[in-house]
Order: structure tokens, then sequence, then C-alpha cells
């Protein structure tokens, strides 16, 4: 590897608050919870700030002048995902994972470090975008592959069959198969750009997009979207749905493509009303979770209840009740998270979420190619998408769905895809400032 | 009594959590707004374009006269192939001089050529702040900035 | 062209993410406040669990519910079943009802009676102290009034008319809550044994029962016209003789009279027809009246609305009484005179609550003016010996205010008289003479009644209800209003009467410095 350092005093400068806040976020859960003034154990957090510390060292030596902002953010999100796991770990089983016994936080650290590794990875190592574009078939192909490994040899949780066991631990294969398709319709789209936006049928006012040369790209997704749904994993559905019109409207700027496929999926949900008892119980529990507060609408409501203590200012950090939430650590961490900083403790939140979609799509606006501007949108729309599905399915605003918040819920497929979507970003942003700089004959900046 | 002390440093640190966490909030804010308008600039130079040079006159007719040239923020003129402007005239140095935008303005600086750089008609010694309309003159070659 | 989409895109994004702002405000701070209160909600259960819950006090200090924290679990003792239906029960498993609901957030400690106090309470330490309350109910009246009862079901509410405050109210058949209010796990046998009991033991009969009047609807009928000027204690229908045995022909109905014995008809002004109870005459008065103007008193006099013991959030609720069938505005509007004549003497489709009806007594009782009902005198600071009584620091003292004015002082003078000579007049006391409060030993005081015999249908007994207050003579000061019913109890005379004559004297008795 060639040694040009590259200093990122913005990504350190941000990176060196988290040393406060992540600590800082330790220290008052243990008081909360002892009673007494003192830090309690802090290997956690220092764990953490190490790891983000040598992210970004590896990113300077390696010369990486990539986007600065990325990483910070990611691991502000994280940190404050780490905090409220290990706020809510006495309260959640252990797990066995490499033959351990850990609880959830210090579960998902280890995930953080695979995770992170797999960033730098893709970072640093993937200097050239044709290994994902021109194997984009070979992409697909893998990726069905997956699907149907799951479908016959996975096995079922909450009525999802999401998993398979690969030894000391379990994967969802659907967080990687997301990146994958996202991989093979930018590269699909990019190649495609032209024909796509030129060509069209019209059938009086409507302009209807030139199925034929749309129809390998839909024949993937389709399938993909019918082994999802026959998971019963109805979130990840929404989302490949989301993440397959948005880069279908950046690639053509057709808002009638976006219409169609609204229409489309407004058709679908209401036949998966009908015919699907699961979908049906599903949509109930939406419109009144209260009717059956006790059963079927336990979670949400306890959720909204949780939602209602927080308040303006939440009940302070470590002194709420989130462990009345099923599955809190999973689908409801935001909850836990509004219930104990509160309205402005999630909002804060919410606004680094929207900061890390805006630094995204930054990445596709300066990105030179199209493939590359494809690939990063459509990354960046899955992180966003998939964090207002299930905030938005936290706060009733939609059913409820068993997606993740990504970098904050627990669960180390989703801590590894989201970790792989950032190193992307970052490689693409690497490649648009060195061809940036190349033709400007503007050396490295010393910002 | 202590248990209200404890209390109280707790809602304070409770506090801090999260005002910390707007504070990391603004820091990310103040650097995003920051490359925003960098990135503007930046666009600003290589693709709308920050300025054009129209080629008033050319007696050897490369510039072509009457044409117009795009620029990009660095821009080096003179009888060398290898300037982003060359000047195919006898009156010219191999590197003549150089044409850059920094910041918001356009300057104009002699490479020590032998006939010299002119602004307006006047010889320039240093680099010289330009504005939209005015004119160079390189050799014999006579261009006009434009916006 | 992709950078302009991007830019599109993102301001999509933007409205997303502002669109799921609103959201979470609306949970956190919108509906918050409803939310927190629902009793299902985990933080109400957890504080609920282990929380030591404030005792509850009659107006001399007795301890009527206390709580203890043992094992981490908080068991309630209620000592007094004659309370059960007024404070509720507080259950863990069960949730609250009656007063402990309306003031569980007091009794709890999630709340303070002063807000400025509850803010800083809510940010300094989040959870504030139990606290107590004491009852404006005398502990001594309310067991006897609940021992005039008996075994029969039924209810009695006596309110001291000139401050609103609830002397004794009380509900038969009655449970004992404390099995209920105890350990979560044990608490089901005890309530299927409540429930599975005749007589609906759980319902308070004295704020959730509605009943036919029958006769002592005639005195809001009376008070009313008064004030309307729609007669005077002379006025007189000259037909009324005749219809007396004969009948009231209204809309080709036939009005008739109950059943006079061996009594003569003769042309009665008020107070007579008071006292023999004639509905002729008061049929009479209420088609004078007019159905728009009884409507109008009735809603004056608290009927048609679901009212309260107490105000706003610490309101006991009171179920609507109706004069008509329930419609818009609570009463529906009266389909014609039939009904008007018959609801003027309580029948057709008035049905109204005890606490109702002391209200009425108590508003003639304090000169036309309706006074606001409490049963809670005050908040106080936990007591940490509660067998000692309340403790000293009171934070909160119920007021309910002054009243409101309902029917002008002279119509209620001439009411209140007429009720006096249908309990002690010559003709009266065949009829209500038994509940004077002379013939139970307080020697110097008048009283004032009314008897009812509500119809009820074929073959069924009809209910027996009685309202009345002394002293009412001449410049007394009435301390006491009361209504009784007794459920199938027979005539008013025969067993209301003489109940609300003794409840009343016995509160005399008890409050002359004995």
């Amino acid at each position: 590897m060639r040694l040009t350092l590259a200093w990122r005093w913005a990504e350190l400068r941000m990176l060196l608050a988290l040393a406060v806040l992540v600590p800082l976020g330790f220290v008052v859960t243990h008081i909360a919870r002892a009673g007494v003034l003192e830090a309690g154990p802090l290997t956690l957090p220092v764990a953490y700030l190490l790891l983000m510390l040598v992210a970004h060292g590896l990113l300077v030596v390696s010369g990486h002048r990539g986007d600065q902002l990325m990483l910070p953010l990611v691991g502000t999100i994280g940190g404050i995902g780490l905090v409220m796991l290990n706020r809510l770990a006495p309260d959640l089983e252990k797990t066995q994972a490499f033959g351990l016994q850990l609880d959830v936080a210090q579960t998902q650290m280890i995930w953080f470090s695979g995770g992170v590794l797999a960033m730098l990875v893709v970072a640093i190592g993937l200097r050239d975008d044709g290994l994902l574009r021109h194997y984009k078939y070979t992409w697909a192909a893998i990726g069905i592959g997956l699907l149907a490994f799951t479908a016959l040899f996975g096995y079922d949780v909450n009525g999802a069959r999401l998993w398979i066991d690969l030894g000391p631990v379990a994967i969802q294969p659907g967080e990687l198969i997301k990146i994958i398709l996202v991989v093979f319709i930018a590269g699909y789209l990019a190649d495609n750009r032209a024909l796509l936006t030129e060509a069209s049928l019209r059938i009086g006012p409507i302009r209807v997009p030139p199925l034929p040369y749309l129809l390998p790209m839909l024949a993937l997704f389709g399938a993909v979207m019918l082994v999802v749904v026959r998971q019963n994993d109805l979130g990840q559905a929404l989302l490949l749905f989301g993440i397959f019109l948005t880069m279908l409207f950046v690639a053509t700027g057709r808002r009638s493509y976006v219409l169609i496929g609204l229409l489309l999926f407004v058709a679908g949900a209401y036949l998966a009303y009908r015919l699907f008892p699961h979908v049906a119980a599903r949509v109930d529990i939406w419109i009144d979770p209260f009717a059956d507060a006790q059963g079927s609408g336990f979670q949400p409501v306890r959720g909204l209840f949780a939602l209602a203590r927080g308040g303006l200012f939440g009940e302070g950090l470590g002194q709420g009740l989130p462990a009345t939430i099923p599955y809190v650590h999973t689908d409801f961490i935001f909850a836990a998270i509004a219930e104990e900083l509160g309205l402005v403790g999630a909002f804060a939140l919410l606004a680094m979420f929207l900061m890390l979609v805006f630094r995204g799509l930054r990445v596709a606006v300066l990105a030179r190619d199209e493939f590359s501007a494809l690939l990063a949108v459509g990354v960046t729309t899955s992180l966003g998408l998939q964090s207002l599905i299930i905030v938005a399915g936290n706060l009733k605003l939609i059913p409820l769905t068993g997606i993740t918040l990504p970098f904050v819920s627990y669960g180390g497929s989703s801590i590894l895809a989201s970790f792989l979507m950032i190193g992307l970003l970052l490689s693409i942003s690497h490649r648009t400032t060195l061809a940036a700089e190349r033709e400007q004959g503007i050396g490295p900046d010393d910002r | 009594m202590t248990g209200e002390i404890l209390r109280v440093l707790l809602l304070i640190l409770q506090l801090g959590f999260v005002a910390l966490l707007y504070v990391i909030l603004f820091g990310f804010a103040r650097s995003l707004t920051r490359d925003l308008r960098s990135a503007e600039a930046q666009q600003l130079a290589s693709r709308t374009g920050i300025g054009r040079l129209g080629v008033l006159e050319s007696p050897e007719d490369e510039p072509p006269a009457g044409t117009t040239i795009a620029l990009g923020p660095i821009n080096s003129m003179g009888r060398n192939v290898n300037n982003t402007i060359y000047v195919e005239d006898e009156f010219a140095s191999a590197t003549h001089a150089m044409l850059t935008f920094r910041g918001r303005s356009w300057f104009v600086e002699d490479q020590g050529s032998t006939n010299g750089t002119y602004v307006n008609g006047h010889r320039i010694e240093r680099p010289v702040a330009l504005s939209y309309g005015d004119e160079i003159m390189i050799g014999r070659v006579r261009m006009r900035l434009e916006r | 062209m992709i950078a302009t989409n991007v830019r599109r895109l993102a301001v999509y994004l933007l409205l997303a993410f502002v669109v799921v702002s609103g959201g979470l405000g609306w949970w956190q701070v919108v509906d918050a406040g409803a939310l927190n209160a629902r009793a299902e909600n985990p933080q109400v259960i957890a504080a609920r669990r282990s929380a030591l819950r404030g005792t509850i006090f009659d107006a001399n200090g007795q301890v009527l519910a206390s709580s203890q924290v043992l094992d981490g679990i908080s068991r309630r003792t209620y000592t007094d079943p004659a309370f059960s239906h007024v404070i509720g029960y507080a259950s863990l498993r069960f949730g609250t009802t009656g007063l402990e609901r309306v003031y569980d957030d007091v009794l709890t400690g999630r709340a303070d009676p002063n807000p400025l106090r509850d803010l800083i309470n809510d940010i300094m330490a989040r959870r504030t102290e139990p606290k107590d309350l004491t009852l404006t109910i005398d502990r001594r009246l309310q067991d006897f009034a609940a021992a005039q009862l008996g075994a029969s079901a039924g209810a009695i509410v006596a309110i001291d008319p000139r401050t609103g405050e609830v002397l004794a109210m009380t509900s038969t058949p009655t449970f004992d809550a404390t099995p209920i209010s105890g350990v979560p796990a044990d608490a089901g046998p005890p309530m299927d044994a409540i429930t599975a009991r005749d007589g609906d033991p759980l319902v308070d009969r004295a704020r959730q029962g509605r009943y036919v009047p029958g006769s002592i609807m005639k005195i809001f009928t009376a008070a009313s016209a008064l004030d309307a000027g729609v007669i005077t204690p002379q006025t007189t229908f000259p037909d009324q003789p005749d219809q007396e045995s004969s009948g009231f022909v209204v809309d080709g109905f036939t009005i008739r009279e109950h059943d006079l014995g061996n009594l003569q008809p003769d042309l009665w002004p008020l107070s007579p027809a008071l006292q023999v109870s004639s509905n002729i005459f008061f049929a009479h008065v209420g088609l004078d009246l007019g159905a728009e103007r009884f409507l109008q008193y009735a809603r004056r006099f608290g009927f048609c609305e679901t009212t309260g013991i107490g105000t706003g959030s610490r309101a006991l609720p009171v179920s609507a009484s109706y004069v008509s069938a329930p419609g818009d505005d609570g009463c529906g509007p009266i389909s014609d005179d039939v009904e008007l004549a018959s609801a003027a003497f309580g029948q057709a489709q008035v049905t109204v609550t005890p606490v109702q009806m002391s209200l009425l007594a108590a508003t003639i009782a304090n000169g036309g003016v309706m006074p606001g009902l409490t049963a809670v005198r005050d908040v106080r600071a936990h007591a940490t010996d509660p067998s000692a009584g309340p403790a000293d620091t009171i934070l909160e003292r119920t007021s309910t205010g002054g009243g409101s004015r309902v029917i002008s002082a002279a119509a209620a003078q001439a009411t209140r008289s007429a009720m006096v000579d249908a309990v002690e007049g010559e003709l009266g006391t065949l009829y209500a003479g038994q509940g004077a409060v002379k013939l139970y030993g307080i020697g110097d005081a008048a009283t004032a009644g009314k008897t009812g015999t509500a119809q009820r249908a074929e073959g069924q007994a009809p209910h027996s209800w009685f309202i009345g207050f002394a002293p009412a003579q001449e410049g007394g000061d009435p301390a006491i209003a009361i209504a009784v019913l007794v459920e199938g109890g027979g005539s008013g005379s025969g067993l209301a009467a003489p109940i609300g004559g003794r409840v009343m004297a016995e509160w005399l008795r008890l409050t002359s410095g004995g």
C-alpha cells in the first residue's frame, strides 16, 4: 500500500466529542441504576472510542480522501445506540455469542468492530468500482442464491424466515441482499439510463416506461420481492420497494415512474391486506392498537406509553421503563431513546440521521460517474428509508415492521450491512475527491 | 439528603448528556453548511463555468477570433501547446501568463514573458484582479473576460 | 441531471423527517397527558405496585383506608364497608374506582395539588410523597345510615345544604374492598364472590342508580312553578276536586289520582295538595308551567347531564338524571302533554339518582341556592402513623364555591313551608309523618320533606323514596338535607320516611354538642 498521509482534522475533531459523550452516557446509566456516585465499568466506551480512533487512523494512514463527516456521524449515532443497549442490558437476556456469555451491549460492540472492519475494507480496498459494476449479474446471482438458501434452509424467528445459522453466529442474509440489489440496480440503470430516459411509450397523456428495457431489473427485483414477502418480512419488502423507486426516479427524473410504482404498491398492499391474514392483523393493530392492548397490540401500545412517559425532556437516562416494551433492543430502541432522552434527545438523533442522509446525497451529487452517483443514492436511500420506516412504525405513523434502526438497534447483520454501506459511500467519495484534485491540479488540501 | 444531592447531580449529568448531543449536532451542522458552500463554489468553478474568454483579435487565428473559451479555475496561457489556452502568436512566450479564479474573483499574472501581459492596455507588473469585461492582451491576441 | 434529481430527493427525505418529527411531538407532548393517565400504562402500574398510598380519614380523623407495603407490594385495608362505594377500591388487579380513582395521583403522590410545586417536584425528584385525604363524611352517620338500610337494597345521601359537604353517602348491598386490594394474585376469588352475589354490590346506587322518583318530583315541579310565577301558594284549579275521582283527561288520556283512602277531595292549594300528594294538582301545575320551562328548570337544577361530587378532574362522577327520554342536550323533548303532566308528579320518563334528589332538597333548604357538592374536605401531608389521626399540614382545602342560585328565595321559602306541612301538617302526617325528626328525640326541630312511591311495572313493588331537611321551622337553619331510596320498598311513607327521619335526627343529635 502506498503510504500517503492525508490528515482528516474535521473527522478527528468530531470523533473526539465522542470521547465525552459515550463514557458520560455509561456513567449516567450506572449512577441511575446503582444509586451511588461512581463511574462504573468503562471498558465498553473505551473500546468503542479506540475502535473509532483506529478507523480514523487507518483512513489517515491510507491517504483516504473520502468524506470526513461520515464516520463521526455514524460513530455518534452508534454511540447513542451503545449507551442505550448498555442501559437495557441488565433487563435483557444474555446471549451466547462466540461461545461467551455476553450482554447485548458487549455483543453489539463485537458487531461494531466487525462492521467498522468491513467498512474500512471497502472504503480503502475498493479503489475501483469495476468489481461492482461489471460483475453486477454475478452479484445478482449471489443474491438470489442467498435468498433461496435462506428460504430453504433458514429458520424462523417470530413468524419470519430470515435467519441462517453459521455455527457460532446466525446472520440475516436479507441485509446483505439489500446491498447487492442496490449495486445491481445502480449498475443496470447506469448502463441503460439513456434508453430509459429517452425511449417511452405514450398511452394517452401518460408516459409509460419502456418496459422491455426495464425487464431484467424488474425480473430480479420481482424475484427478491417475492421471496421477501414469502418470508413475511414486510418491512424489508417496503424498504426494497422504496429504494427501487427512488433509484429509478433519480436515474430518469420521471415522476410518472414513481407514481405508477406507488399505485402498484397501494394495489399490492390492498391485495395483501385482503389475502394474507397476518398482513391484515398487522394493519388492524396499527389502526387501533388499544383495541387489544393486552394481546396483539401489546408491543405498540407499550411503545406509545414509553413515548408519552418521555415527554419533552425525557425520564432521564437510566430512569425510564423501556424494558416494559417487548423487543425494545431491536424494534423499539427509538421509543426507548425517546422515553429517556425525551423529544429533545430523540429529535437530535433524527437530525443526525437526516445529516447522514444529506451527506450521502452530497457524495452522490459530487460523484463523477453515473454508477457511483446512483450507488451512493441507493445506499443513502437505504439507510434513510430504513430509519424512517422503523421510526415511523414506532410512532404509529405506519404499521410496525420488524426492521432495525441502522447503527442503533441490536443486531449483527444490520450493523455489518450498515457499515458496509458507509464503506461504499466513503470509497465513492474518495475517488471523487481524487478525480477532482487531478483535474484541478490542486494538491491535498490542508484543511 | 445525600439522596437529594445524588438526584440533582444525576439530573445535571443527564441534561449534560443531551446538551452535549446538541453541541455535537451543531458541530455537524456547521461543517455541513460550510462544505455545502465550498461545494457550490467548486461546482460553480468546474461545472457551470466561472467565466469565459471572448477572443476579439487573433492574427494567426489560434485561438480563432470571435470564439469564446470556457475557463477552468486555473488557466495557463502561452505558445506552448500544453497550456490550457494555447496562443499561436510569435509575440507570445511559451508560458506567458496565468489566469486564475481565486475565491470570488479572477486574477491574471504574467509568467515572465518577453513582451509582457496587458490589461486594458496597461502592462502589468504584479498579479492583477480582473473584472468581467476587462481586456487581456498576450502578444497580439486580444481577449475579453466575460461571465 | 442526476444531481438535480438528487436535490429533489433530498427535499422529499427532509419532508419525511419533518413528518416523523411531527409524529414524535404528537405522542411525546400533545397526546402524552392522555396516554400517561391510562390505567394500563406500565408506569402507573409499577408506581402503584410498590408505592405507599395515602390514608383516607373520615371527617373526625378516623382511618377509612390505609396502605402498607409488604414484600414490595402495596396492600390496602378498608375499615368500613359502608364506605366501599364512595371511596371505591385501589386494586392492583382490577384498577381503581370511586375517590381512589379521582384522587389517584394525589394518593400515590404523583401529583401535588399545587401546580407549581407539582412542576418543581417533577423536575427535581420525579416522585413525591403520598398524600392523605380527609372526607367530609362522618363515619358515625354513615354507619348509622347503612344500618338503617340493613339488608334492603338502597341508598342514602345526606348533605349539609349550606356548604354542599356530603355528610353520609352509602349504598346497599355493599362489599368488602380489602380482599380485592391486596396481593394481585389473591384478588381474583374475592372479586368473583362479590360479582356472583345478588343485587350488584359493586354498583353505587347513590351515584349510578337511576330510579323513577314518584311524588318527590313534585317538589321540583312546585319550586319551578313558584319561581316562574305560574302558581302562588294560594293557586287552585277549579276542576281539580272533581277530577280527583273522575280522572283528568289530557289529550284523551285519563290521569288518575292515587288511592286517597277515606279522604274527601277538596279545592286544594299547594300546601294541602302536597300533603295529600295530589297527582291531579301537580299535573295542572306542570301543564301550566309548560314543557319548555319544565326542561329549562330541570337543567338549572342539574338534571339532564352527568354531574359530579367535587369539581373538575376531582369530581366523583354522578350519572345524569332525566326528566324525559334521554336525547340531545341530555334530556330529549317532552313528546306531549300526557308526558308533561305525568312527569310533573314524577312518573313518565323521569329517572333520577339519589344524589340528584338530595341536591333538590338541599337547594330548597338553602333558600334556592344550589350548593356545590364535595366529599373531600382537604388534602394533607401523609401521616406516618394513621392511627394517631391526620397530619396537621393541610396542602389543599376543597372549596365548593358559593353555589348557584336556581330559584328565588321567595319560591324556595314557599316550597319549604309546604314541605314542612307535608310532614307535620294535619293531612301530611298521614303520609310523610314518619319522617319527622320529632319522633326520634329531636323535639324542637321541624322537618320538611316529601315521600315518593315510584310505580314500576305490573307486579313489581314500588321504590320507596323520601327527601327532606331539618331543622325547617321558621328561622331554623337546615343543617342536613337527605334523600333516601329503598329499592322495591313499597310506599314512601312506610319505609323511606322513617329512615330519613332517623338519620336526620341522628345527625342533629351528633352535632348538638353530643
